[in-house]
This record gives structure tokens, sequence and C-alpha cells, in this order.
């Protein structure tokens, strides 16, 4: 019977096809909304931990300023004795400095800007080239010894992205006036800031940067069986006690992989969590809409109502006719709400990835999909229990002698 | 001697309008027997429509008992008396009331699902039965594809499906040209030959009328007796409407 109703309901939506459209339109929007910021939130959520598990969970970054994200254009660096006292901190296996500028760069009468990094030369520079993910490609490594030497990040290598003809392992640069040797290439590091980089060896960076015996970051290892947390903070209590600083008043952030991915983790739930709220609004709002259009049709088929209980429709009957409709108008707006949804996911990808984001993957979990639907025809149904009842209710006589 | 299949007695219908009560059927009391074919004739708010209403258990009275094969109906719930329409009673309308959305063989499946009837067994019913209206080539049309005439077959059928004792007809030509309405009239006599059922029929139309063996005449709510006032007021239902207007301009 219920697929009997079922077919009665689609011949109602085929001879009402703007309406069923306009009214599974109120419910797809917000399928698709929830759908999309669900694989999108999963997709980030994975790469972000994927990125952060391929770091390593015993590292811990210490940036000058008050966040990670300043640190980049932060004057504040750590200085040599610091960087000393840090490096004997109990339960540290070594300890890696780094300075960093945005600086001028000049190739084949182009100059550009773009990020200059001193790396350490000696075994500490693989701690680094790990945590960063960064593989030579092409040429050869910077090594101990080196002084004007240089290491390219891909999209310098390659033509018209930022010079427009790509530099070559053996071509010269001029870095903040002084000739560099590019001694080789990076492999795809997968976001453009880091593939636009510049390695250079650190006393070299310093000497450029008017910054001897001081870094801009610092990198600990923990020794195995060492807690990353437990080093971090004997290292904000030292660089305290150093600077002669209350607790509180931190001019400096010390994070361990665990802290980083935990504050991705919450901006990312709280960003999820707002957006997913206006998905909800969205389809409260389509489960009024379809409630409207339940109502209209229940006055429009008055008389076929009185007719169908004429010929044996019980109350239950004329009720179960309208639910299966709503329920259905709820099913057909999720179907198509997850399908565009899906759509939109994967465009998304798509542009991260043509973005040079090649760690962003969406993602469609199956509970998303089946949650999506049911709740989209459950949507539907509750939004049609009230018309549904009010149909049921109605008098024979007063329904067949409607005009 | 045949049984009465429809009996009503002393039965009152009294409709709350505002802050009066209108009087529809005042203590009307008619039998109709198995297999007979009866006319209910009367003008307009004579009580025609409330009095069919209740024959065809769309409506409960306020007071007194209808009988449908024997059994009191007076105090039934709507469900069940739903469950009796769709299996005994088979209504054919003057507006035909087909389901627009649905082909002519859905609407006749349609009593047929609400009777729980298997699809298999729906499909062999529905098809004999617009074979017998001479809807063979129509079968799959909609309502809006079909002329008044065979719209009214195809109603015809749907009365037929659950093969109901009872075929109730209001004013089933009204809406037809008087060709087509002889046709249909010349099917329903067909019903109560061949198919022997009990047609009630009703209608203002003398004409349509004296093609039932028992006529019922209502007036102000009552079983009228009176043959030349009948006479009257049946010329005049016919030939103006309730303002004493002529017919034709309005309605």
């Amino acid at each position: 019977m219920i697929k009997d109703f079922a077919m009665l309901s689609i011949s109602t939506f085929k001879a009402r096809k703007m309406r069923s459209l306009l009214t599974m339109m109120g419910i797809f929007i917000g399928v698709a909304l929830l759908v999309t910021l669900v694989s999108l939130g999963r997709g980030l959520e994975d790469s972000i931990t994927q990125q952060f598990e391929s770091l390593g969970t015993d590292k811990i970054y210490v940036f000058p300023g008050t966040n990670m994200f300043s640190a980049a254009i932060s004057d504040q660096t750590f200085s040599e004795s610091e960087f000393n006292a840090l490096e004997k901190i109990k339960g540290v296996k070594l300890a890696a400095g780094m300075v960093f500028r945005i600086g001028r760069i000049e190739y084949n009468d182009e100059v550009k800007y773009v990020s200059i990094v001193g790396i350490p030369l000696d075994e500490k520079r693989e701690v680094f080239k790990s945590v960063h993910n960064m593989k030579v490609e092409q040429g050869r490594d910077l090594k101990n010894g080196d002084k004007y030497k240089a290491l390219a990040g891909i999209d310098l290598t390659l033509k018209d992205i930022v010079f427009s003809k790509g530099l070559r392992p053996g071509d010269k640069v001029i870095v903040e006036g002084q000739d560099f040797d590019v001694a080789g290439a990076l492999a795809r590091i997968g976001n453009p800031d880091d593939d636009s980089m510049l390695l250079i060896p650190l006393g070299t960076a310093r000497e450029l940067f008017n910054q001897e015996d001081s870094y801009g970051y610092i990198l600990l290892q923990a020794q195995e069986g060492a807690l990353p947390k437990a080093i971090a903070e004997s290292a904000e209590k030292k660089l305290r006690s150093i600077r002669n600083l209350d607790e509180g008043d931190e001019n400096f952030s010390i994070q361990t992989t665990d802290d980083l991915m935990e504050t991705f983790a919450d901006i990312l739930a709280i960003v999820q969590a707002v957006l997913l709220g206006l998905a909800a609004i969205s389809l409260i709002v389509g489960g009024i809409g379809i409630m409207n259009t339940m109502y209209t049709a229940i006055i429009e088929r008055t008389r076929q109502i009185g007719v169908m209980k004429a010929i044996g429709a019980t109350n239950w009957h004329i009720a179960l006719i309208f639910q299966i409709e709503s329920g259905l108008l709820g099913l057909a707006g999720g179907i198509v709400g997850v399908l565009i949804g899906m759509g939109i996911g994967k465009l998304i990808e798509f542009a991260a990835h043509s973005a040079n984001l090649t760690f962003f993957n969406v993602s469609f979990p199956l509970w998303l999909i089946v949650g999506a639907l049911s709740f989209s025809t459950i949507l539907g149904i509750v939004s049609g229990v009230l018309p549904s009842m009010q149909a049921a209710k109605m008098k024979p006589i007063d329904a067949l002698r409607y005009e | 001697m045949k049984k009465p299949i429809i009996e009503l007695k002393d039965v009152w219908k009294i409709y709350r309008m505002g802050e009066t009560d209108v009087e529809a059927l005042k203590g009307i009391s008619i039998s109709i027997n198995e297999d007979e074919f009866a006319s209910i004739q009367g003008p307009s708010g004579s009580g025609k429509s409330t009095l069919m209403h209740l024959v065809g258990c769309l409506d409960l009275p306020t007071k007194g008992h209808v009988f449908l094969d024997g059994h009191d109906i007076s105090k039934l719930t709507e469900s069940q008396l739903a469950t009796i329409r769709g299996k005994r009673i088979g209504f054919v309308f003057q507006a035909f009331n087909l389901i627009p959305t649905l082909t002519a063989m859905e609407n006749v499946m349609l009593p047929m699902i609400f009777n729980n009837v298997s699809r298999w067994k729906r499909e062999k019913t529905a098809t004999e039965l617009l074979m017998e209206m001479g809807l063979k080539e129509r079968m799959n049309h909609k309502p809006n594809q079909l002329s008044g005439g065979e719209q009214q077959r195809v109603a015809i059928a749907r009365a037929l499906a659950n093969d109901p004792e009872v075929i109730l007809a209001d004013e089933p030509t009204g809406n037809l040209d008087s060709t087509t309405g002889k046709h249909i009239m010349d099917l329903i006599r067909h019903l109560s030959k061949e198919h022997k059922k009990t047609i009630i029929m009703v209608t203002h139309d003398p004409y349509i009328a004296s093609f039932a063996k028992k006529k019922v005449v209502i007036v102000d709510g009552k079983v009228g007796h009176d043959h030349e006032y009948l006479k009257k007021i049946l010329w005049k239902s016919n030939h103006e409407d309730k303002k004493g207007n002529p017919k034709g301009g309005k309605k």
C-alpha cells in the first residue's frame, strides 16, 4: 500500500513540478550546505592530523611573539644563551635554531620578495627538514662548509610562478645584494608559502640579516620516552626566568605537536559548529516550506480527499498518503542536496589542489550520506504531521462539497 | 420477498448554523430493497443531498436510525463507515470526481488499494471493468485527456471496483449533454439488470428519474405525497433557480 501511495504522490509531484521543485529546494540547500561543510571539515581534520602526524609528536616548537602566527613578522628573536639553555633541558635530544625573513631576490633582472630561511648545516638540519617535509629533488642538499649556496622551493624553479623563467641548480641569484649559487631544489611540499622559499645556511643568513647570536625560531626534539609536554613546561619556565617575566606575560610561545593539533581542532570545531548551526537553520526553514506546501496541497485537494474518503479511504489512509508525500519531498530534497553537496565539496577540493594545497582532500563518510538522507526524510515526515492530521480529520461531506 | 438493503427509520438531520438550528431532514422513513432501481427527487434545498449523504454512509443522522443490510450504522465511527463505504457502496458523482493526476486504470484501482486488494487482482479487475465500459483504448489516459462521457464511465468502473451491493449516483448526467447522458443512463440500467446492483440515484431531472422503478420525492425535509404539488415544485426547480430567476443565466 505504501508503494501505491508513493506512486500517487509522485504523480502529484509530476503535476506540480514547479512547486515540488521549489519546496525541495528549501531542503536541498540546507542538506547541500550540511554535506559540504561536514565533508570539508572532515577533510581538513584528516589532512591536519596527517600533517601533524608526519611531523612526529616528539617535537616542541618555540616561537618569538605570543603565537606561532606572529613569528614570521616578529622582530623578536632568541639569543644564543637562551638557545643553549633550552638545549640543556632534561629530555631534549637536540635543539635546532633557524632564522627567517622576507627578503629580496634578484634573478634574471627580476626582483621578488620571498621567505628566506637560514637552516643549520650540521645533523640538526635533518630534524628541520623532516618537520617541514622537505626533500631535495634536483641538484644537491646544503652541506657543512657551504656559504653562499641556496636550496630553492619548487615554485621558484617553475616558469611563470615566481620568476618568468624558473631558476635551475647552478644558476646564480642575488639575495639582499649578495650573490648565491643555487645548489639544489626541493620537491613539492604542498603549500604555496613553503614552496616558494629559499633555504640558505644559518650562518650566512645571520650575517645577511644582522642577526648574529640570535634565532628566529627554535625546534626541540624530545628524547625517546621524554614527555614533550614536560619539556615544553620547563622550556617556558627557563625562558621566563632568563627574561625576568611573570607567568602570563610571556613574549614567546611554546607548543608541542599535540598543542598545535588541538589548537587547529578547536578552531575547526568552532567554525564547523557555527556553520552547521546555519545549515540547521536553513533546514528548519526548509521544513517550514514543506509544511506550507502540504497545507496548500491539502486545501487544493480537499475535494479529492472527500472523494477518496467516499470510495473507502479511512482517516489513517488519508494521513498516510500526505505523510508519504511530505516524507518523499524531504527524501528527494535530501538526495539532490547530497549530490550538490558532494559536487561542491569536490569542486573545493579541486580548487585547493589547483592552488597547490595538495594535502587537502574532502571525504564523504557513509554515515554522512545516510545521516543526511534520513535527516531530510524525517524532517519531511515531521513537517507533514500537522497538515496530514488536518487532512485526515476532514469530514467527507464537507470535503466533497468544497469547490 | 426481497429484503431491504437500505432502511431509514424516522431520520432527522439538524445542522447548527450560527445561532439557529436548520432541520434538513424531518423524520424520514424510506426503505430500498435489494436490486431495486430507485430515484430520489427533490428541488434544491429539499434535503435530498443530506438524504444521499446518509444513505451513502458519508454522514450520520442526528436522530433516528439508518440500516444497511439490517445493521444499524448510526453509531459507527468514521473509519468503520469508510470501510463500509469502500466495500459496499459505489459512488458516481455529477462532476465525475476522478483523481486528475492518475490514469483511468489507476483511478479504478484506487478503491481496491483502500480495500487491501492484491496488486495482481486490482489490475485484473480494473482492466475487466474498463473494457466492459468500452474504454479499452483509454486505460492509460488521464482524466483531462478524456471526454465527459468517458470520465463518467471511468467513474462507474471505479464505483464497481470492490463489487459493492449499492451504487449511489448523484446527478450522474448533470454535467453531460443529453446524448451522452442517455448512454450513461443505459450503463446504469445495465448495472441494475446485469450486475444486479441496487441503484440509488439522486436527480431533479424527471426524464432521468423515469429510468428508476421506485421514485422517492423529498420536499422540505420530508417524503412528499401530494402528486400535483410535487409536479409543480419539480417543474419549478427544473426551470428556475432558488431566487425564482429562469435557469440558464448563471450556475
